[in-house]
């Protein structure tokens, strides 16, 4: 009888190394987002670029946004077949990037501007309907704020918990300052903040 | 690579049917041929719109594209012949097929029925935005451009044949319909120290055109191995269209949502191919 529950023991225990060394994990490690970060760009030829200036064309308004995550306790959130027994154990983990899922999702982005843009936006009016936004991955074009929150949706990282994307002012600022507050909206009702450098506009040609 | 694909399911789909229905007396030919061929077209001034017409490539007017082929016929009996034509250009890739059968009602006349297609070249049309657009990058996508379309069509047509003991001539005077396959193209550009971005996309459609198509081949019997009888040929032929690529534009502003659709009617172009070659036959 002894015997028997070892053989079943082992046979157990195999069946757990085995299912425990595989491919690598598809279980996410969760993160919550926590920073807002803004850099000025440089969009006047036909890529844009990080710009350390705070000057701008009055048609080429735009900034790179990137929103950073911590690794919280959720973190060891992880299914029961994997945390029951063994650690899980992979052959090749130094090669298994780490999946990353924010825990609460972004759901709106907020942009007020401090200075009036033209007579039809005064300061302190939202505007977020007048910025457009890409990411690396994106075509020739831009996409609406809202697309671009409908791609994040669900979107899982790897290794790094941020999200990063550029935003664009379509209209043509005629006053000769332009200032934003950028406000990222979770699911869970929080609201990350942060404000741009006051941008100093030149004129176009 | 599917158009190659498709193109080799048509050789197989007309050659495997002639040889399956040879008969004892089939008699089979053979030929290997390299050849020059020239296009020439007109040019229009650049108007509103861009005409693809204008961005085929011509060449310098001295043959500068070189072509060999493989030509394999089979007579089913002395009222049908069939033949396959395949060539290559520089690329080596087997882009140019033609396929013909040939009805004889008598010694001398026939009525000649095909269907071919050859690739084209066309190039550099993104210097029509370059060029006729101020206030912007005329073309965000700085690399050659350049793609092959392929020119399809169906010919039917007369067919004269002599044979005079060494020597072979054919003439056939064909007519047909012809359009350039369809492709799709864009073009991205921003606006200068701005954050405007607008591409246009370009889907071309079908656009018939009537072709003449003279063809005229001469071939001498040099000598006789076995069974196998061996000669010299030459073959020439001009293909002369006013051909159009007519297209269906759409411009993006900003973002993918509420382009602007605009349907196209290019203007027609003189497009004349005409090819001449040299080669070697084997009879059997």
């Amino acid at each position: 009888m002894v015997k028997k529950v070892l053989v079943l023991i082992v046979a157990v225990s195999i069946l757990r190394i085995i299912s425990g060394c595989g491919d690598c994990p598809d279980d996410p490690v969760y993160f919550e987002f926590d920073g807002l970060s803004i850099s000025n760009l440089d969009n006047s030829g036909a890529w844009s670029q990080v710009a350390t200036s705070d000057t701008m064309f009055n048609e080429a308004v735009a900034f790179g946004i990137s929103i950073t995550g911590y690794i919280g306790p959720e973190r060891f959130k992880s299914s029961l077949l994997n945390s029951s027994g063994f650690s899980s154990c992979y052959a090749f983990g130094s090669e298994c990037p780490e999946i990353l899922k924010p825990l609460h999702q972004l759901t709106a982005i907020n942009i007020t501007t401090l200075f009036p843009i033209d007579s039809a936006t005064p300061a302190n009016s939202h505007v977020s309907n007048l910025f457009v936004a890409s990411d690396a991955s994106y075509g020739n074009l831009y996409q609406s704020l809202t697309s671009l929150i409908e791609d994040i949706k669900d979107k899982t990282y790897s290794d790094i918990s941020e999200e990063a994307f550029n935003i664009y002012l379509k209209s043509k600022v005629l006053n000769d300052k332009a200032r934003f507050i950028i406000s990222m909206r979770l699911d869970n009702d929080s609201i990350i903040s942060d404000t741009t450098n006051t941008i100093y506009i030149k004129t176009g040609k | 690579m599917n158009n190659t694909l498709s193109q080799i399911q048509i050789f197989l789909f007309i050659l495997f049917p002639a040889i399956i229905m040879a008969q004892e007396n089939e008699r089979f030919r053979t030929s290997f041929y390299f050849g020059v061929r020239e296009i020439a077209k007109d040019s229009m001034p650049d108007k509103n719109n861009i005409d693809f017409m204008n961005y085929i490539h011509t060449g310098s007017g001295s043959f500068d594209e070189q072509y060999a082929g493989i030509g394999m016929q089979f007579k089913l009996n002395r009222q049908w012949e069939f033949e396959v034509k395949v060539s290559v250009l520089s690329d080596l890739v087997p882009s140019h097929f033609d396929l013909n059968s040939t009805l004889l009602f008598s010694k001398y006349l026939g009525l000649n029925l095909g269907l071919f297609t050859y690739p084209v070249y066309i190039e550099n049309y993104n210097f029509y935005h370059i060029n006729n657009t101020t206030g912007y990058i005329g073309d965000i996508n700085s690399n050659f451009r350049q793609r092959i379309i392929h020119e399809w069509g169906i010919k039917s047509g007369a067919s004269f044949k002599l044979d005079q003991k060494r020597f072979h001539g054919l003439l056939n005077a064909n007519v047909g319909m012809t359009s350039f396959s369809r492709f799709n193209e864009s073009i991205a550009q921003k606006k200068n120290n701005a954050n405007l971005r607008r591409e246009f996309r370009y889907a071309t459609h079908f656009s018939r055109a009537l072709f003449f198509n003279p063809e005229i081949e001469a071939g001498f019997d040099c000598f006789k191995l076995g069974n196998a009888m061996f000669g010299a040929q030459f073959k020439a032929n001009l293909f002369f269209t006013r051909q159009a690529i007519d297209y269906t534009r759409t411009v993006y502003y900003w973002t993918e949502e509420m382009p602007e659709k605009q349907r196209i009617k290019s203007p027609e172009h003189s497009f004349l191919k005409y090819d001449a070659d040299l080669g070697f036959y084997c009879r059997f």
